[in-house]
């Protein structure tokens, strides 16, 4: 991935698909997270509540998650981790 | 050589046969017709354009004549043929001039990959340009039209071309296609501008082509580096508003009305993340052309 990151979001580049794709500054936050790290909806939560002040217990901040996690998913900038009986 | 150094007979014969090879910007073109009309206006209108050596690599070997046959008379047209085919339809005969013009842009923009094209003006003061993209009906070339002849250079109309490598804006001097009532507006604001005949009827009304001030053309080798980001917008009646935008919104703004983002791909990213990492964006709105250009000098006259 290629980023380009400013105050109002962040545009990435994503060589493999060619695609550009513009991520709000929470997307980016979470997108850049699993970039530097695998994470699973949960630690990501408590990262993104730590960061906006809220509990990551927040049904509102999970179901951003999730819904952010799918997204980036059937674009194909995220992978769920193989587990031993595949996908 | 110039064009202008031709007598208007000496070019007539040479667009019939074998056609005029001319430098435009960073293209060599020939250009052949046998329409006399054309020529006249090309003799008036492309009077600065350096002729090119006729043994040079040519980008585009373009062809306008009209049909054949007896629709010659009954229902003339104006065909562009680039490289022998032609890839647009025909239009009205009395269209010449602008199905040259047009069929060119058409070159351009399906071919040269080389470089990032954008849907923009470009204008430079003092090495630094300022980049104007738009689309149709947002008054860009009026406003360009306007710029070029009020201190600035002018780098083109319709293409801003963005060499990768270093970012720099390669000149592209053309003919500035005036519609409606941008013809008068630039008549009466510049009484001594050149301006062809008007060509009413084509499918973006009545149009006349606006001759690229002499030193645009003279100076076309000479790149700039990009300064400003400005997205203009004429609207009736509006009053003058030049608000700074964000950067993220300016890179989709720009992202979108290049010609050619998707071929370039990473190149693409690259030049336009540059590019809105440099320049300043505004998004300007205007309905008076006076005041449009005294906001953008003071913008740029402060920054500098």
């Amino acid at each position: 991935l290629r980023w380009a990151a400013w105050e109002d979001g962040c545009i990435v580049f994503q060589v493999r698909s060619g695609e550009t794709h513009y991520l709000n500054p929470t997307g980016a936050y979470v997108l850049q997270a699993l970039v530097s790290a695998p994470a699973d909806e949960s630690q990501l939560a408590r990262q993104l509540g730590l960061q906006l002040g809220r509990s990551a217990a927040d049904e509102e901040i999970l179901a951003h998650i999730d819904a952010l996690l799918a997204r980036f998913q059937e674009l194909g900038l995220i992978e769920p981790k193989p587990t031993l009986e595949g996908r | 050589v110039k064009v202008g150094d031709l007598t208007e007979s000496q070019l007539r014969r040479q667009l019939a046969r074998p056609g005029i090879v001319l430098g435009i910007g960073p293209f060599l073109v020939r250009i052949a017709t046998p329409l006399r009309p054309l020529a006249t206006l090309l003799h008036h209108l492309y009077a600065d354009y350096p002729i090119g050596p006729a043994d040079g690599v040519i980008d585009f070997h373009v062809r306008v004549d009209g049909a054949a046959g007896p629709r010659r008379w009954l229902r003339p047209q104006a065909r562009f043929r680039v490289d022998g085919r032609m890839p647009l339809e025909p239009i009205q005969g009395h269209l010449h001039l602008p199905a040259l013009e047009w069929g060119l842009n058409w070159c351009i923009a399906a071919r040269a990959h080389f470089l990032l094209m954008l849907h923009a003006a470009v204008v430079e003061r003092g090495g630094k340009a300022i980049l104007l993209p738009a689309w149709s009906g947002h008054g860009k070339s009026t406003l360009c039209a306007a710029l070029a002849h009020s201190g600035w250079r002018l780098l083109c109309d319709e293409f801003g071309l963005v060499r990768p490598g270093d970012g720099a804006l390669l000149p592209l001097p053309r003919l500035i296609p005036l519609k409606d009532q941008s013809i008068g507006v630039i008549r009466e604001l510049l009484p001594g501008a050149v301006l062809g005949p008007e060509f009413p009827g084509t499918r973006k009304g009545t149009i006349a082509h606006l001759r690229p001030p002499t030193d645009s053309i003279a100076r076309a080798a000479e790149t700039a580096r990009p300064g400003w980001l400005v997205f203009p917008r004429w609207q009736a009646g509006a009053s003058l508003s030049l608000e700074p935008m964000a950067r993220a919104e300016t890179f989709l703004n720009v992202a979108t009305n290049a010609f050619n983002y998707e071929v370039l791909g990473e190149t693409a990213f690259e030049l336009v993340a540059g590019l809105v990492e440099t320049c300043p964006a505004y998004s300007l709105t205007y309905s008076d052309l006076g005041e449009a250009l005294s906001a953008l000098d003071q913008l740029t006259t402060h920054a500098t």
